[in-house]
């Protein structure tokens, strides 16, 4: 691909985009990028509003997600347990671990439901996206952590600190119960170092691979001594840091474990790594910036003291966020894919945890469960065989009328309550297709093209669709029906 | 373009080269579905039946190899480790020296048989103690300070596959929610992935719809990578349905994630495709706490699977073409940490599994006359092991592909 955002130099590409430049198209791409989807009301609203305001909009401010009921009920019960676990006779041991495991299961899908339906919201669409790109970073994940309350915490924290300097929001994350137990924060003690958590602040978090020594780790790993997790919170043990002299980065003192968070924060790779994390979740996965481009946006954001809204900020409105060679070609995301359909067909989250998230594991993309501390690469790593197969399941699943006879008793309690409240329209009726089934087959098809796909060449999608609707004399509510549930498994819909 | 309307392309490879410049809409879609149909028979003989097959398995996290292969009476081991050091009752001797963790019975039963070589101390130089890192060195091939940004099998799969006669089936097939980055490479090939999870495995509705948006997907930058991902895909999807679900295996594999990934390693070997390389994950071995039940867990899932899978391909006879090497990113450190959990270390024993091994066990025991702090020095380069597997059971020039010559080894 040749490198056309050559043609801005690594000084203009991060200046706001020109009003000039301001319109339908760009509108729609920064409705994509920062949130799941464009439909073309959002977009003149967007259009509307402007750039900045848009910005301001969707990240200035600050979004609480309310704690899960049973995150709350886990939490107290689990205390509970716990003494059962210590006194408790071996019998009793074993039911109050495994009344634990099931608290906790319960605990987790709730949360992951709702977590689903908070961000499918439009309005808090962008903000969680944003959670996301944090959590992808920072990453802490189910299988170890165990605790959903410890989840929620850690991305309660995330959520507090999307306008805060970097540096606020990692010595944060360090005393996040989820990340020490994550990262074995706990099993690191003075005399006795756990050089986990050590290694992924610098490797992951803040610097990247090849910007610090063994020996920069073995000495930090000494400083983080002395954290612990107790009720719930981290609580800093004393008698177990190392309060001895350490070389970080060459330089001597008697750290502590923010004082290493500083030191890594003042290596000149801090500056450029986690705008370019950013870039790649946000810009592009496949091409990486220039480093004279890496460096003049590290600059301006270490300018603004690491402050991860000025990132956003700056990032958004640039004029390299919105060049051509960056338009329609990001592979969405399964979580990206999911909401943007859901907002797309204008449909409310399914409330059924296991429907919901499985079909968020099965495309390869589980809550709060990435593979491992790096997080999810994406791009191209989303699509392989099994995968795709998800995502049209999961289209089909949203265009095929809900078997309400199959429903077990609390999906479908969850329904009835879904529907009194105004938000249980979780499938494409044949309604709704009948709304549109007026319309001449050339408009329609125009219609869900636009509606639907990134401003690519169309052409040849457009022929591919007339003639499907043509031709033969079927249903046509069923052939309208098939057509966009086809449309949206074609290549283009999965790019963003 | 000298597109030919009149000349219909055989193969799904022409077919895409083919690019649809000449065929119209209506001769295509009268035309794709024979042509599918064709591709979807898996009981063609295949063009090379004695072929040799590489099962990869990955042993994700790091495996602690001294704690795999114990060195019972060695007692720099038990001063190195207190608490986690395995007694020489829990251990089933191999040699009077030497054990596999009291897990891994199927294991040493197979190292008795000649059927298990065990290649001690594999390393490289300079070692890196990020999993990603490692890993990434160990999948591409390359040195610790090198940065490649393909895999050993998919530089193989570049320079096999190029001018060999086209294939309707997947060069390499992984068994992951991920494409291993061993299969990167520079072209596209067909390469399919089965998720761990149990798919619902009915056939998709509209396909002919689906299909024709496919083809006329611009092929090129990201949008022609999801053409021929979803083309080859949709196509090898109907042939595994297939298999897999007329498959009886001749011996019951145990109900773990890694026996079921190896079930379907064997249903598809033994349908006749002809991938040459799987690839499935064990993972979880990152032990930094409390890492014996944990990891004796983890080796007994190991074993258990490999003899499965070994007891079944000899069941239908095709233990012969067969080869399965288990990896990972590093071993642990000698030296036990404070949570009876074992840190990041470097070298490791792996294990090559098949029925025409020449040797049963490479190298030998690690030194561990060294201090607490210390870390293992390699003996053997995981490059000699590469290499070894693509000149004698690839047939290939490893300096190709490796990009310079490494000390083979003579396991096979």
């Amino acid at each position: 691909m040749p490198e056309e955002y050559k043609e801005l130099t690594p000084y203009v590409a991060w200046n706001p985009l020109p009003h000039s430049e301001w319109n339908a198209q760009s509108a729609s791409h920064l409705l994509r990028r920062i949130g799941f989807s464009a439909t073309p009301d959002k977009t003149k609203e967007v259009l509307e509003r402007g750039l900045s305001a848009t910005i301001d909009h969707y990240f200035g401010v600050q979004r609480v997600m309310p704690i899960p009921p049973k995150i709350s009920s886990a939490r107290q019960n689990t205390r509970e347990m716990s003494q059962k676990l210590m006194q408790g006779s071996p019998e009793e041991q074993k039911k109050a671990r495994r009344e634990i495991r099931r608290n906790f299961n319960e605990a987790y899908r709730e949360y992951g439901l709702n977590w689903i339906q908070f961000a499918r919201e439009d309005y808090n669409a962008p903000y969680e996206k944003m959670v996301m790109f944090l959590q992808d970073v920072l990453v802490v994940g189910l299988p170890k952590t165990r605790n959903p309350y410890w989840l929620y915490l850690h991305q309660s924290l995330l959520r507090e600190n999307i306008n805060s300097n970097f540096d606020t929001l990692c010595k944060a994350v360090s005393r996040s119960p989820a990340m020490i137990k994550y990262l074995d924060l706990q099993q690191n003690r003075k005399g006795h170092p756990n050089e986990n958590f050590a290694r992924e602040l610098f490797e992951l978090f803040i610097l990247g691979e090849g910007n610090y020594t063994e020996k920069d780790i073995k000495e930090a790993a000494r400083a983080l001594t002395g954290y612990k997790i107790r009720n719930n919170e981290f609580f800093f043990n004393r008698r177990q840091f190392d309060d001895g002299s350490k070389t970080v980065f060459n330089r001597k003192g008697r750290w502590n474990g923010d004082d290493v968070i500083d030191l890594a924060l003042d290596q000149s790779a801090a500056r450029t790594f986690l705008p370019n994390e950013f870039l790649h979740f946000y810009l592009s996965t496949d091409v990486t910036l220039e480093d004279s481009y890496l460096k003049s946006l590290g600059n301006i954001w270490r300018r603004n003291h690491f402050n991860l809204g000025s990132l956003i900020k700056t990032v958004f409105k640039s004029r390299i966020f919105f060049h051509p060679q960056f338009r329609g070609n990001l592979i969405k995301s399964p979580t990206h894919f999911y909401f943007g359909l859901l907002q797309d067909l204008n449909l409310d989250v399914a409330p059924f945890p296991s429907h919901t998230l499985n079909a968020l594991r099965n495309m390869g993309q589980p809550f709060f469960a990435p593979p491992n501390v790096r997080g999810w690469v994406g791009g191209k790593n989303w699509i392989n065989a099994s995968t795709l197969a998800a995502r049209r399941q999961l289209i089909e699943s949203l265009f095929s009328p809900l078997e309400e006879d199959n429903l077990n008793a609390d999906d479908y309690a969850a329904l009835k309550t879904a529907h009194r409240e105004n938000r249980g329209k979780i499938t494409v009726t044949e309604k709704m297709i009948k709304g549109i089934a007026g319309m001449k087959n050339e408009a329609m098809v125009d219609h869900f093209i636009n509606y639907f796909l990134s401003d690519f060449d169309n052409d040849q999608i457009r022929k591919v669709l007339m003639k499907y609707i043509n031709q033969g004399s079927a249903n046509r509510t069923e052939k309208i029906r098939n057509l966009v549930a086809v449309l949206l498994q074609s290549p283009q819909y999965q790019l963003s | 373009m000298k597109n030919d309307i009149l000349q219909t392309p055989t193969t799904r490879r022409e077919f895409l080269k083919s690019g649809l410049g000449g065929i119209g809409l209506v001769a295509f879609s009268s035309f794709a579905p024979a042509f599918l149909t064709q591709t979807t028979l898996a009981n063609l003989p295949a063009p090379e039946k004695d072929r040799s097959i590489l099962v990869l398995i990955q042993l994700a996290g790091g495996n602690d190899g001294l704690n795999t292969l114990i060195p019972f009476e060695d007692a720099n081991y038990y001063r190195l480790r207190p608490r986690l050091g395995l007694r020489k009752e829990a251990v089933t001797p191999i040699t009077h020296t030497l054990g596999f963790h009291k897990s891994c019975g199927e294991l040493a039963e197979l190292h008795r048989e000649g059927k298990l070589c065990i290649i001690q101390n594999v390393g490289y130089p300079n070692p890196n103690r990020s999993h990603f890192r490692s890993m990434e060195i160990w999948e591409t091939g390359s040195d610790s300070d090198e940065y490649l940004q393909t895999g050993w099998l998919g530089r193989y799969f570049d320079n096999k596959c190029d001018g060999a006669p086209p294939s309707e089936e997947p060069t390499g097939i992984h068994i992951s929610n991920q494409l291993p980055q061993s299969f990167h490479s520079e072209q596209t090939h067909n390469l399919y992935g089965l998720s761990l999870q149990r798919n619902n495995r009915r056939p998709p509705v509209n396909q002919n719809l689906l299909e024709e948006l496919i083809f006329h997907t611009p092929g090129d930058n990201t949008a022609g990578f999801l053409k021929h991902t979803m083309m080859d895909a949709m196509i090898t999807e109907k042939q595994v349905r297939k298999i897999l679900n007329h498959y009886r295996p001749a011996i019951d594999y145990p109900r773990t994630p890694l026996a079921r990934s190896l079930q379907q390693v064997a249903s598809m070997i033994a349908a006749g495709m002809e991938t040459r390389v799987y690839f499935v994950s064990h993972r979880g071995f990152d032990t930094h706490t409390n890492q014996l039940n944990t990891h004796a867990q983890l080796l007994a899932t190991l074993s258990q699977a490999m003899a499965a899978f070994q007891s079944d391909l000899e069941s239908h006879s095709l233990q012969d073409q067969v080869l399965t090497m288990t990896f990972s990113e590093f071993g642990r450190r000698p030296a036990e940490n404070n949570g009876r959990g074992t840190d990041h270390g470097t070298a490791a024993p792996l294990f090559i599994m098949g029925n025409s091994l020449k040797q049963s066990q490479i190298g030998r025991s690690p030194n561990l006359n060294v201090d607490t702090k210390s870390d293992l020095i390699h003996s053997i380069d995981f490059r000699q092991v590469y290499s070894t597997l693509l000149n004698k059971w690839f047939d290939c020039d490893p300096a190709n592909i490796l990009g310079k010559k490494y000390k083979p080894l003579s396991f096979i």
